[in-house]
Formats: C-alpha cells, sequence, structure tokens
C-alpha cells in the first residue's frame, strides 16, 4: 500500500482526495470528450441516413465502386489494434513494461496499416475522377468497373458523404498514431506503472471509439 | 493528502484487470461477426439487408463497449453518460427523419410558394406580378406563359418545372444565367447535359448545387417524361 501510494503520489493533484478519485475524474472527462465525438459523428451519420432514404438505389449502385475487401481488411486491422490495446492496460496493470511496449507498438502498426490501405483506397478513386463535390467526374475503367456508368444524378452526394464520413475518420487515426507513439516513449521512460496509467486507459477508451465509428461506417458505405 | 481511510484498495471498479482469455473471445466474436456481416449483404434479404446489418454492428459495438471499453466493470456514472449521449443521437435521428423521409411527393405542394419564397426580391416579383387570389402561383405562371407564348409543350414545361423562377429568358441575370440566346451558345447536347447533371459545368459567379435542389424539389427526374424532356430542349436551343 504504501509503495502504490507513493507512486501515485507523484502524478496526483492537490485538489484531488486520492489517486483513485483523480483516476475517476479522469475517466469521466473522457467519457464526456467521446460523447461529443459521437455527437460529431451523429451529424455525418443523420446526413448519410436522409440521402440514403431519398436515393436508396442511387447509394446502392454508388458503394459498388468501394471494394468491400479493402473495408474487410480494415475492418479486421481495426479490431486487431482494439485487442492490442485491450492487452497493453491488462499488462500495465501488471507491471509487465516490456509487453506494453511491444502491444502499443503494434496497435501503432496496425493504425498505420489502416492508414496506407486507406491511402490506396483514395488515390484509386481520385485517378477515376471520383471527388467529393462538384469535381465528382468518374472517367475510365479499371478492375472490371467502367466508371462513367457511375456518373449518375446523386451519385456525387455518396462520394461526398463517403470522403467527408471517412476523411474524418482517418484524421482521428492520425491523431491516434501520435498518441500512441507518445504512450511509447513515456512507457520506456518508466512513467506508468500498475499504480498510473491513465494516459494509456484514455487513450485506449478514444481508441476503441475510433474502431467503434469504423464498425459502422464500413457496412453502411462498403456493403450497400 | 490520501489517509489510509480514504484509499480503496485494488479491486477499486476502475481498476478492474480483464482476463487475456476474456480479451482474446471478444476478439474473436468480433473477427466472426465481421466475416457474417460480409456473408450476409451478398445474399439479398430484401427489406431485412439493413436491419441485419445495424444489428451486427450494434452487438459488436456493444461487446467492444462493455469489454474492450470495461464499461460493465466500470463507475455507472461513466455508463450514463454514453446512455444520454446515445439517446440525444436517437432523437437528432428521428426529428431529422420525420421531417425528411416523410415529406411526401413535393411536387404536389404549391412548390413555385417555396421556391419563390427563397429566391432574391427581383426573381420573386417577376414571378408574382399577376393577381394572385386563391394562392397558386404556380399555376398562374403556367396559364401565363401558356397565353402569351403560342402553344408551346416546351414552354410550359419551362414553368411548369418553375425553370422561370430562376433563369430569365429576356437577359436579365437572376438567381440562374439567363437563357436568352443559349440556343446560339451552346449545343442540344450541351443544353440536356446541363438539365440532366446541373453541377457538371457551372456558370462562373452562379452557385453549384442550387439547381440540382431545385430540381430535386420540383421531382424533375422522376416526373419528367421523355417526350417532354425533348420538347423542353427543343424550346430552349430556340431561344
Amino acid at each position: 500500500m504504501a509503495h502504490h501510494a507513493s507512486h501515485s503520489a507523484g502524478h496526483m493533484q492537490a485538489h484531488f482526495v486520492s489517486g483513485e478519485q483523480q483516476f475517476d475524474a479522469a475517466k469521466l472527462g473522457m467519457w464526456l470528450f467521446l460523447v461529443t465525438e459521437v455527437l460529431l459523428f451523429s451529424g455525418m451519420f443523420v446526413a448519410y441516413t436522409v440521402y440514403r432514404v431519398w436515393h436508396p438505389e442511387v447509394f446502392a449502385h454508388a458503394s459498388e465502386l468501394l471494394d468491400w475487401r479493402l473495408g474487410g481488411l480494415n475492418t479486421l486491422v481495426l479490431l486487431a489494434s482494439s485487442f492490442t490495446v485491450a492487452l497493453s492496460i491488462h499488462f500495465a496493470q501488471r507491471d509487465e513494461k516490456e509487453k506494453v511496449v511491444v502491444l502499443l507498438l503494434l496497435t501503432l502498426l496496425c493504425a498505420a496499416a489502416f492508414m496506407v490501405v486507406k491511402y490506396f483506397e483514395y488515390s484509386g478513386k481520385f485517378a477515376h475522377g471520383v471527388f467529393p463535390g462538384a469535381a465528382f467526374a468518374p472517367h475510365g475503367e479499371s478492375h472490371g468497373l467502367d466508371y462513367a456508368a457511375y456518373d449518375v444524378p446523386y451519385a456525387a452526394q455518396f462520394f461526398s458523404i463517403y470522403f467527408v464520413m471517412t476523411g474524418i475518420h482517418g484524421f482521428h487515426v492520425l491523431v491516434g498514431m501520435g498518441l500512441f507513439a507518445w504512450l511509447v516513449t513515456r512507457t520506456v521512460r518508466g512513467h506508468f506503472s500498475s499504480a498510473y496509467y491513465t494516459p494509456i486507459e484514455l487513450t485506449g477508451l478514444y481508441w476503441h471509439l475510433v474502431d467503434i465509428i469504423w464498425i459502422f461506417l464500413f457496412p453502411l458505405l462498403y456493403l450497400i | 493528502m490520501a489517509g489510509p481511510g480514504l484509499h480503496h484498495g485494488g479491486d477499486h471498479a476502475g481498476h478492474t484487470v480483464i482476463p487475456i482469455r476474456i480479451l482474446g473471445a471478444v476478439f474473436g466474436v468480433l473477427v466472426f461477426l465481421t466475416i457474417v456481416t460480409v456473408i450476409t449483404a451478398q445474399i439479398d434479404l430484401g427489406v431485412f439487408n439493413i436491419p441485419l446489418a445495424l444489428a451486427i454492428a450494434a452487438t459488436k459495438a456493444l461487446l467492444v463497449v462493455a469489454i474492450f471499453m470495461a464499461l460493465r466493470y466500470d463507475n455507472p456514472v461513466n455508463f450514463l453518460v454514453l446512455a444520454t449521449g446515445g439517446v440525444f443521437v436517437v432523437v437528432f435521428l428521428v426529428l431529422t427523419l420525420s421531417d425528411t423521409a416523410l415529406r411526401g411527393a413535393l411536387g404536389i405542394a404549391p412548390a413555385g410558394e417555396i421556391i419563390a419564397a427563397t429566391a432574391p426580391p427581383d426573381a420573386a416579383s417577376k414571378e408574382h406580378n399577376a393577381p394572385d387570389e386563391d394562392g397558386s402561383g404556380a399555376d398562374n405562371a403556367m396559364t401565363n406563359a401558356a397565353r402569351e407564348d403560342e402553344p408551346d409543350d416546351g414552354a410550359e414545361i419551362f414553368t411548369r418545372y418553375l425553370c422561370n423562377t430562376c433563369h430569365s429568358l429576356d437577359g436579365a441575370i437572376g438567381v440562374g444565367p439567363t437563357m436568352q440566346g443559349i440556343g446560339a451558345l451552346q449545343s442540344r447536347e450541351q443544353i440536356s447535359e446541363s438539365i440532366l447533371h446541373p453541377d457538371a459545368v457551372i456558370v462562373e459567379g452562379f452557385p453549384a448545387g442550387l439547381m440540382g435542389a431545385t430540381l430535386n424539389a420540383v421531382q424533375f427526374n422522376d416526373t419528367v417524361t421523355e417526350s417532354e424532356f425533348e420538347n423542353l430542349v427543343d424550346y430552349l436551343t430556340r431561344q
């Protein structure tokens, strides 16, 4: 107990009664932030629903241009990263620092793999004139798909929604990568222990939410 | 500061160590459900495809929240925060859809008034120079146009779908570019392309997206017949 108290004392701020209370307060704050994130994305999900209800056949048609194998691969990559980050917290609670470092690096690797797949998806779309908004002008052929056949009214709406939703989601992945890199250096420097691992726990919560957003984006965009 | 009496033990709700076995099982179920959602999406289940995909996604999200995010073991106040957010998402979605999904056919409503009310004053006054007793401005505009020109289906369609609300025939600049002399400026193909894909080419100084939204509001693409469309394009090439 004395050991525990001395560890958390270094991180404890004067206005908290205990390290536990500080931990609970930080976590509550994180959940409040996550709710604002949910509301941010809900605006885009509502826009998606409104336009899909108006033009269901256009959404089904336009979605054929998205490769469900790449979307599915990215789903598995993000699920794996959620697993590794949950494991890193497990080992942080058991003071197994080396495993925490390895698992955080694996999470970072998964996030990078996700962005690489996304890069190839985006560049494939741009090469054939599939842009968001007024620039939408699909042309050319690739993988047996005639892109010009997708230049139908309202298809641009689907792709605007696709690019905005996956773009803002991808931005969250980039932020997560920065956070995991920061956590790795702090773990290596010995900043965390079973008595104090709040930053890992909170980043984990953020990362799981990024995963959950994608869990909904995948069937709604790729599997129509 | 922290006296021994205030300090909780390691069994505090926020510090539950979740066994690797459980974390692994959750990961396995998540991967399995991803495969299930891919397979069921290939099968045509009619109206059940969307609810099924959403149910699978919601199950996956619930697993992540309960186990990976440890909300199941956590302080209930965190669950309350998340649930409150969820309630507002539902309110957001239901109220929005109760408008957009149930608007019905806007073409039946006097759409002329809706569009005219949003157009700049000069365009609106032009539309309403005829006395309008019964509030059916669109009908009056239609009969006026039909009487002024010799009977011409194209001219009637030009007003029926409210093209004239934004596009003048006399060179006046409205919400959209004038149609005066359009036949000399553009080919038949260019004109029909501009109607079918309003945002493909935007005349400088005019807003993109507005014509598509207007055509959508009057349900142009859903109701115009092929011959009506041809007559409209013919009419415009003669301007």
